[in-house]
């Protein structure tokens, strides 16, 4: 039975039927919880290993699509903690050690081999909370929109990020007066934003992808989504957004980015890693129909994501706080265990 | 042959004129009685590529009429004659079928700059010739051809024209102000031509020669016999008039077909309404098709070049005016004040200080083309840049310059005045218009500057002729010097910046790049090209149709992909609108944050600028001082799954922005090369001051 979901999720996924990486989370989170309930397992060792398995399996189906890998990593780390917990100490230990701490360590004894009959449920407790946290983590940005955007402001964006655009109408539908400019991107997913944005009131203008930097000094700041914060806080996003951010480090203007915390990957990937790190649509969104004597003969290019470097960024918006792209590798370890980044 | 009927080409068809003869007296009243002259057509017309394509085509005969007509006077076979007309016109025709856009700009001079790619042809904006593609509804095809009928309609009447008598012609059919009218004066045209045919005393011969210059629509030089032919033919054709109105007015009073007349015009606006909801453009098809056709007669009645004709021709057009489509046309728009005041609320908040462009605002609206004195080419050349047909600075800047030329060319010093001081007033009046149509580029000018200078300091003792002929010159010179030859030694400067293995970087169309490129290619340098594109227009695949047509090995991106690119290029080179006096370049919108991209990267940037582009102006930011396109072309021509913002308009707070131009600081380009060499970005004032006393020297 557990099989066939996962299958099916894997099927999916592979031919990018599923768009918005929270749906992709919440999905990939469902299957690892039906594997933690369902399958046998007797102590966390065997458990760890089964779900590498099959977290496994689903990143394969579409490397590019970070949110499983990071959901599987929350997953391992949760069943690590409940059994440091259940073996009574401290969860919350540090699981970066400090280099006087591992030099005086005797080794480590947690093998993750003891029999312990409480886990199970202590486990499905604590992901349970985790499923909470993804459903929740949207609103939880958004309310903190008031904290961010001042009355008058003209904001930029690009694309059509759901985070956004919860981001935006709820700072809306508290009276906030605000401009936002949206960037259409060639997939014109902007258009789908721009028209959702302007139908609850919000002030929206539609500008091409060209008239970035043209806009850009009269923008006060620029709230973009991301597909996956890398490791050490620059980002996997659309197509476009880095040239939006270099215009809009050129102009001054904050550039904030808001993401749940799901999509911190512990990967560090960047501009020159592109065969890892990026993906190509269809040259005929490019091309569009026709014209195949000309462009038979030349190359053409559609890639999907931009890297954009953290010094580019100024800020993060997540559900757990604000913080800045240097914070990055912090959070990183108290999420995930060093043990899991390669799976 | 048959197609070519409708383009008020009727005398060519000798058979259809028979047969007509035949049916004569019956025919206006019949067809009068039918109501809309859109019937007719209908009978004429085969299809609606064949109405659209009449556009051009129609342009493209007066042209070349000009020209035929002298040979085919002096034919006396008439079998011969027809032979030979009909395969003149299976030549143009199969040459239309090619490129049906590009014979617009045929036969305008500035086409000399098309084989350069610096004119290029608006793929939307192609006047009637869309329609031929989309096979749009079937009302389309009645507009258009009913404007046809019109237009034949017109240039009839020039031939009563060039006989005084167009005037009492029109007043006697009393029905000057409607389509019906024009019709009628149409046919009687024809009913003319037949009269005359009969009436007129003359051998078989002087009848084809006749024949054969009503062909080219009479406008080869003719003879006093035929003038005095054709007058009587005039007479004739009053008097038929008038009967055929005593007879109408006995059936019918005159209010009674003005109702059925709002009826018509009604009906044509409920079809037109109903092939909007069918396709989103026709609505703009529409106007446009019937500014081409104002423009096609325009140039016409500028091609008969006589003073005298020319006045009295725009003394008619005025009168057809009001009388014909165009007034049509003109309260379609105008009875609709929504959609402009619509679209100056649709203004974003930051750019109320510019001027919008309005795709359906008929430019000629409120033109007198009587009392007015704009000459006809500055009125073409409006349109044509407010179209799109005539796009990006150089070849606007060389379209402007041919029209002046011609203007030049007609110019007469009204007695009591100054050639000096009336000629420069006249041409800064021209350039208003040009302004409305679309503010003037910078290049145009300088160029215009560069003109009025000369102009100014012509010496007041020299008589008009010599000084038209200085002024000519000086407008060659200016073409040669200042754009052809720059454009050449910027190719040369460019091509020498290309190494071996380079990766050249490019965005949309410039001229001067294309040309650098092509260039360095022909030197046998081997290098790789990436063309960048940008949504709305996508210059750039008419770029890369050039390049890959070279054999050049190129890659196409589009503008939010560049980052990605960047790595691997190691030049940039744009093309550029101006640079202005600060060292800032303004270029087509998108230049500025290549450079900037191509900055973050380390890649030089190199722009490719004539000096004659140089600008005094400064600014700091692309908002002050930019153009508004069309935000229309956002939303349009999207596939049907993408069309999310179709209705834009209606959501009150929605904006689009489609800019045309940006300004990129100095600090992100590497160089400049001009035709003077290359320069840093801060050395425009320099330039610009050595210019300025050049040109105080002269």
């Amino acid at each position: 039975m557990e099989n066939v979901e996962m299958e099916k999720f894997i099927h999916t996924l592979k031919y990018g039927k599923l768009s918005g990486s929270c749906k992709i989370a919440q999905l990939a989170l469902q299957v690892l919880e039906n594997h933690v309930i369902s399958s046998m397992w007797l102590t966390a060792y065997d458990l760890l290993t089964s779900l590498k398995v099959v977290g496994k399996s689903m990143i394969d189906a579409q490397p590019t699509e970070n949110a499983v890998g990071n959901v599987v990593r929350r997953v391992l780390k949760i069943v690590r903690d409940e059994y440091a917990s259940a073996l009574g100490k401290h969860a919350e230990g540090d699981p970066q050690e400090s280099l006087q701490k591992m030099f005086q360590a005797k080794g480590r004894d947690d093998n993750y081999r003891k029999e312990l009959p409480a886990l199970k449920e202590a486990i499905v407790d604590s992901l349970e909370e985790l499923k909470r946290e993804l459903e929740t983590s949207k609103d939880n940005i958004a309310e903190k929109s008031l904290e961010h955007i001042h009355s008058d402001e003209v904001i930029m964006t690009i694309g059509q990020s759901m985070i956004v655009k919860t981001f935006l109408k709820y700072a809306a539908c508290r009276k906030r007066l605000f401009q936002v400019i949206v960037v259409e991107t060639p997939s014109l997913s902007g258009h789908l934003l721009a028209k959702n944005l302007a139908e609850s009131g919000i002030e929206t203008t539609v500008i091409t992808d060209a008239a970035v930097f043209a806009i850009m000094s009269r923008v006060n700041k620029v709230i973009v989504g991301t597909h996956s914060i890398m490791a050490n806080g620059g980002l996997k996003a659309i197509s476009g957004a880095h040239t939006l951010a270099l215009a809009a480090k050129r102009q001054s203007v904050p550039f904030i980015v808001c993401a749940p915390i799901f999509k911190l990957t512990p990967q560090y990937l960047c501009h020159y890693d592109q065969d890892a790190f990026n993906k190509f649509g269809s040259p005929q969104e490019v091309t569009g129909l026709g014209g195949g004597e000309v462009f038979g003969k030349a190359q053409i290019i559609n890639p999907v994501f931009d890297y954009v470097p953290p010094e580019l960024v100024t800020l993060f918006i997540s559900n757990i706080g604000g913080n800045a792209p240097s914070y990055m590798y912090r959070l990183l370890s108290e999420l995930y265990h060093p043990d899991d980044y390669e799976l | 042959m048959d197609k070519l009927k409708l383009g008020g080409n009727q005398g060519s068809a000798n058979k259809k004129k028979r047969n007509r003869r035949a049916k004569s007296s019956n025919f206006i009243e019949n067809d009068h009685m039918k109501g809309p002259n859109f019937k007719v057509v209908d009978k004429t017309s085969e299809s609606s590529t064949q109405a659209s394509n009449m556009c051009s085509r129609v342009q493209n005969e007066q042209s070349k009429d000009n020209k035929l007509a002298p040979a085919e006077e002096s034919t006396i076979n008439p079998n011969l004659s027809e032979s030979q007309y009909t395969l003149k016109h299976k030549k143009r025709k199969s040459k239309k079928k090619k490129s049906p856009i590009r014979t617009v700009t045929d036969k305008e001079e500035v086409s000399m700059l098309s084989a350069d790619g610096d004119i290029q042809l608006s793929k939307k904006n192609g006047f009637g010739i869309n329609l031929d593609s989309s096979g749009q509804a079937s009302e389309e095809k009645i507009v258009v051809s009913g404007l046809e009928a019109i237009k034949t309609a017109k240039t009839k009447v020039y031939d009563h024209q060039t006989l005084v008598k167009a005037e009492n012609l029109l007043k006697s059919t009393e029905l000057a102000d409607s389509l019906t009218g024009t019709l009628k004066s149409s046919i009687m045209s024809t009913h003319e031509a037949l009269k005359e045919e009969s009436w007129a005393p003359c051998t078989g011969a002087g009848k084809q020669q006749r024949l054969d210059s009503r062909a080219s629509n009479e406008e080869g030089q003719k003879t006093k016999a035929q003038l005095k032919a054709e007058r009587k033919a005039a007479f004739e054709a009053k008097r038929v008039a008038e009967v055929a109105d005593k007879r109408m007015s006995d059936k019918q009073t005159q209010q009674k077909s003005k109702a059925t007349l709002r009826a018509e015009r009604r009906a044509v606006q409920e079809a037109q309404r109903a092939a909007k909801e069918g396709k989103h453009q026709l609505e703009n098809v529409c106007p446009v098709a019937s500014v081409k056709m104002q423009e096609v007669f325009l140039k016409q009645d500028h091609k008969e070049g006589m003073k005298d004709a020319e006045q009295g021709a725009e003394f008619s057009v005025s009168k057809n005016e009001k009388s014909a489509g165009v007034k049509k046309v003109h309260k379609k728009t105008s009875d609709d004040p929504r959609v402009s005041q619509q679209e100056v609320r649709k203004k974003v908040r930051l750019f109320r200080h510019l001027p919008q462009y309005h795709h359906n605002y008929l430019l000629t609206r409120n033109l007198r083309l009587a009392g007015s004195d704009l000459h006809p080419s500055i009125i073409g050349l409006g349109l044509q840049i407010s179209q799109g047909v005539v796009r990006g600075s150089n070849a606007r800047c060389v379209a402007l310059l041919t029209a002046l030329k011609e203007i030049i060319q007609d110019y007469i010093t009204p007695p009591h005045k100054e050639l000096s001081r009336d000629l420069e007033a006249k041409i800064r009046n021209y350039m208003n218009f040009l302004n409305q149509c679309r503010p003037v580029a910078v290049s145009m000018a300088n160029a215009v500057k560069h003109l009025t200078r000369f102009i100014t300091k012509m010496p007041s003792n020299i008589n008009d002729s010599e000084a038209k002929l200085r002024l000519c010159e000086q407008i060659d010179t200016f073409i040669k010097e200042e754009i052809k030859l720059a454009k050449q030694a910027i190719s040369q400067n460019a091509g020498e910046n290309i190494r071996n293995h380079d990766v050249v970087l490019t965005y949309t169309c410039s001229s001067s790049v294309k040309g650098a490129l092509c260039d360095a290619y022909d030197e046998g340098k081997n290098f790789r090209v990436v063309v960048v594109d940008a949504r709305p227009r996508l210059d750039g695949r008419e770029m890369l149709r050039c390049l890959v047509k070279k054999g050049i090995q190129c890659s196409y991106v589009l503008i939010n992909a560049v980052p990605y690119i960047m790595q691997e290029v190691t030049k940039v080179m744009l093309g550029a609108h101006s640079l202005q006096a600060n060292g800032y370049v303004m270029s087509r919108v998108g230049c500025s944050q290549i450079a900037l991209i191509a900055r973050a990267y380390n890649v030089p940037v190199l722009v490719c600028c004539e000096t004659y582009k140089f600008s005094e102006h400064v600014h700091t930011d692309s908002i002050v001082y930019n153009e508004l396109a069309d935000p229309n072309e956002l939303v349009t021509e999207l596939p049907p799954n993408k069309q999310t913002l179709e209705n834009w308009q209606d959501i009150p707070s929605l904006y689009l922005l489609n800019l045309e131009y940006d300004l990129t600081p100095p600090d992100l380009v590497a160089m400049v090369i001009t035709d003077i060499g290359n320069l840093p970005c801060t050395s425009v004032p320099v330039v610009l001051r050595v210019k300025h006393a050049g040109s105080q020297e002269v």
